[in-house]
């Protein structure tokens, strides 16, 4: 038996408002590996993140950010999501039609009774017509002790969708 | 041949300055991963550290660069510590940190078992918090070498002066290459 399960690959045909995952019990940890860009004309969006369908202030997303000559620390709290505006999407009808941004989301003991979920995340992109770009490096807690059920990805910066061809794979990790 | 198995997964039932001291690992990998999810019963703060060793190896032969942030809108510092005792200041919550947060830890040690070579490892840790505040959470990366050819079969980790609180626990992964 496998310590790693690919558990579902999500692979957008069509733009879609948000990228759900319901079926994950079973393992240990969780990792989500994700190939996103979005819709929205003007310039980018950003990829938020629920669990359990919560959309209350329960959420506390820190990072480290690299941005062209930035670099800084930042933090915040009582959100209605994981990352706020932290991961900047590639997406804009002026840049590079080609570009989709990638991330690495790892949700530890989502399971645990006894346990708020704690998340981190490498993610990374370029952006427009690739003169500029970020890196970060997040952390999360999200205020629940529940076993976590779904997870949702979401386009944050108003009513914007996932661009057709997105991918998300969802992967199991096993302590046994 | 499974690339990922479970070499040892544990989880206190009770609090304990010790989380692991796993002895006579297989050298039959390629590399050790390992997926804490740790809390510190220390009082009267956020965050705390917590150590590393290998082999029983108490001598000041690990050095460590860190990138690190801990607050809001600052700047993330680097700084190193070479030759001390352990592989140290691994992100930990505490007993201010929000109930029931753990901190992670993810960590790489590469060619584990190699005789010939010193042991370069990658650290992944942080705490976070509700609290945006300065330093209330912490990010860490961490890049760390145990200065000793001795094949890798034994980690503990561990507080100084402190102990885990009961469910922090650790999985230590044994990562196979092609046979």
């Amino acid at each position: 038996m496998a310590i790693i399960e690919a558990i579902e690959t999500v692979y957008l045909e069509a733009d879609a408002a948000n990228i759900t995952f319901s079926s994950i019990a079973g393992y240990e940890h969780l990792e989500l590996i994700m190939s996103l860009r979005g819709t929205r004309d003007t310039s980018q969006i950003y990829t938020e993140a629920t669990l359990n369908a919560d959309d209350g202030s329960n959420y506390s997303t820190r990072r480290i950010h690299a941005s062209g000559g930035n670099l800084y620390g930042q933090s915040t709290a009582s959100d209605s999501d994981f990352f706020n505006n932290y991961n900047s999407t590639s997406s804009g009808v002026s840049g590079r039609a080609d570009l989709y941004s990638y991330g690495r989301l790892t949700i530890y003991d989502y399971l645990h009774a006894n346990k708020n979920t704690t998340i981190s995340e490498c993610w990374t992109t370029l952006l427009g017509d690739v003169s500029y770009g970020q890196t970060d490096r997040n952390i999360g807690v999200w205020d629940n002790t529940a076993a976590v059920t779904s997870i949702k990805l979401r386009p944050g910066s108003g009513s914007y969708n996932f661009l057709r061809g997105s991918t998300i794979t969802l992967n199991g990790i096993k302590s046994s | 041949m499974a690339v990922w198995n479970v070499v040892n997964h544990t989880e206190l039932s009770s609090g304990n300055a010790t989380l692991i001291d796993v002895t006579s690992i297989s050298s039959s990998y390629d590399h050790l991963y390992l997926m804490a999810s740790i809390r510190s019963d220390k009082a009267s703060t956020t965050r705390t550290n917590s150590e590393i060793q290998f082999n029983g190896d108490t001598g000041n032969n690990y050095d460590t660069v860190h990138i690190y942030s801990g607050g809001n809108n600052n700047t993330p510092t680097s700084y190193k510590q070479n030759g001390v005792d352990s592989f140290d200041d691994i992100e930990t919550a505490a007993a201010d940190c929000l109930a029931d947060t753990f901190s992670f830890l993810e960590m790489w040690i590469y060619n584990y078992s190699n005789t010939t070579h010193f042991k370069q490892c990658l650290l992944l840790s942080g705490t976070p918090d509700n609290d945006a505040a300065e330093h209330k959470g912490g990010i860490k990366v961490t890049s760390g070498v145990w200065s000793s050819t001795a094949a890798i079969d034994r980690i503990k980790i561990f507080q100084g002066s402190d102990d885990f609180v009961q469910y922090s626990n650790v999985t230590i992964y044994g990562i196979n290459g092609a046979a």
